[in-house]
């Protein structure tokens, strides 16, 4: 009976985590594979044997039969934990947040030493509010575009994206281009152009937050102007806080 | 300086909309200028691939959590393979043999430090056998390589007095 309970838990956590392995590899190929979800999968695998050898032992299934119900029972467990939204990683980040009483949203970050990042607003490169018209200076990108990294069609977009009347799609694919420049070896060696792009992104992100809400429907009635205005609202707030924080250091 | 090991496993917060979009899986190293290329991140939900956050957008590195500027900065490795061309993550750095110019054994690289400020590694953590281990500065290596880390002979000069 030991013997038959150890071989099907063991033979479940190897078949589990050989699928789990082959599927990221196939779905992600060339990427590290992450580790809790390693440990995940095998934490089910078991969990499931346990359960079900059990039920099997009750209802006298084959060795066949209580593999296959394992199975069914790892992947209903783990559907339904993904739709509940549990997270084991997470519980205790939130566990320490209320112990701290911080409330429900672990939202104090005031205890995190802030050493790796400059504020583009105090720098005298990069324009701490957009034009007038709510433009940045698209100069400094075109002035880059004789790099290698990027091309004039990215200019472009990234230029395009950023103006009144850039859609959720030209948004996305500017912050690809961007990422791809941010990790770039070469110009990711240039503080100013970093400081320049990291600020870019900021700003684009703001017009994709307000853009995505629009498009899930929650802000129907937001016409081109208001957008604008939340854009500059979400930066001012961040702006304002950052500029808060390096006047106390 | 904090070891590539003891960054693993902290909440990644973003600073826009004080979100936790992850936890910190490892770090991407440019094998060539020592720099750190970026962060990897185990996102929430566990079917989801990880991603990378370039180390321009982290905000701050803390002992209980890291910050970064948005959801966006987090980058699919699928749709950004630069990534990996540019730097190797350190887990991949972690096991290989650190062996000297003149063709000695130091042992097998364990850990790298990092300099937050900088972002850059500053040495390389060496066990030899069941001795000490022998830090290894970064100005010393030569060559970050697949299977092993080449440094200078200087590098075991300690070692032979």
């Amino acid at each position: 009976m030991f013997h038959f309970a150890m071989s099907t838990v063991s033979m479940s956590v190897c078949i589990t985590l050989t699928i789990a392995v082959i599927a990221h590899a196939t779905l992600n190929y060339g990427t590290p594979a992450p580790r809790p979800f390693l440990i995940y999968s095998g934490a089910v695998a078991a969990a499931s044997s346990v359960t079900v050898i059990g039920l099997a032992l009750v209802a006298r299934l084959s060795i066949t039969q209580t593999l296959m119900l394992t199975m069914a029972f790892a992947v209903v467990l783990a559907l339904l934990c993904e739709y509940a939204g549990v997270d084991v990683r997470v519980a205790p980040v939130y566990l320490a947040a209320r112990a701290a009483g911080a409330g429900e949203k672990y939202d104090r970050v005031g205890m995190v030493n802030s050493v790796t990042w400059a504020p583009a607003a105090i720098s005298g490169s990069v324009p701490e509010r957009p034009d007038e018209d709510g433009d940045l200076h698209t100069d400094t990108l075109f002035d880059y575009a004789r790099l290698p990294a990027i091309s004039c069609e990215e200019c472009e977009l990234l230029a395009r994206a950023q103006r009144e009347g850039a859609d959720l799609h030209e948004v996305d694919r500017a912050l690809a281009v961007l990422m791809r420049l941010l990790i770039h070896p070469t110009l990711a060696r240039d503080p100013d152009l970093t400081r320049y792009l990291v600020d870019f992104q900021r700003r684009l992100h703001a017009r994709r937050a307000v853009l995505s809400m629009q498009a899930s429907g929650q802000g129907d009635d937001i016409g081109q102007s208001a957008v604008q205005a939340q854009v500059q609202a979400r930066l001012a707030r961040l702006y304002s806080s950052l500029r808060e924080e390096y006047s106390d250091d | 300086m904090i070891r590539a090991y003891e960054l693993m496993g902290r909440p990644v917060i973003t600073v826009d909309e004080g979100v936790i979009v992850g936890e910190t899986a490892g770090v991407i190293i440019d094998t060539a200028s020592t720099d750190v290329a970026a962060l990897i991140v185990n996102v929430i939900g566990r079917f989801t691939p990880p991603k990378a956050v370039p180390y321009a957008l982290i905000q701050g590195i803390g002992d209980d959590a890291v910050i970064i500027e948005n959801a966006s900065s987090l980058a699919d490795f699928g749709a950004l393979p630069e990534i990996l061309d540019i730097g190797r993550p350190d887990s991949e750095i972690r096991g290989i043999k650190a062996i000297t110019r003149t063709g000695r054994l130091l042992g097998i690289v364990v850990d790298l430090m990092i300099d937050l400020d900088a972002g850059k590694v500053v040495a390389y953590e060496v066990q030899d056998g069941a001795d000490a281990a022998l830090l290894v500065r970064a100005e010393q290596v030569i060559t970050v390589g697949r299977q092993a880390l080449i440094t200078t002979a200087e590098a075991c000069a300690h070692i032979a007095e």
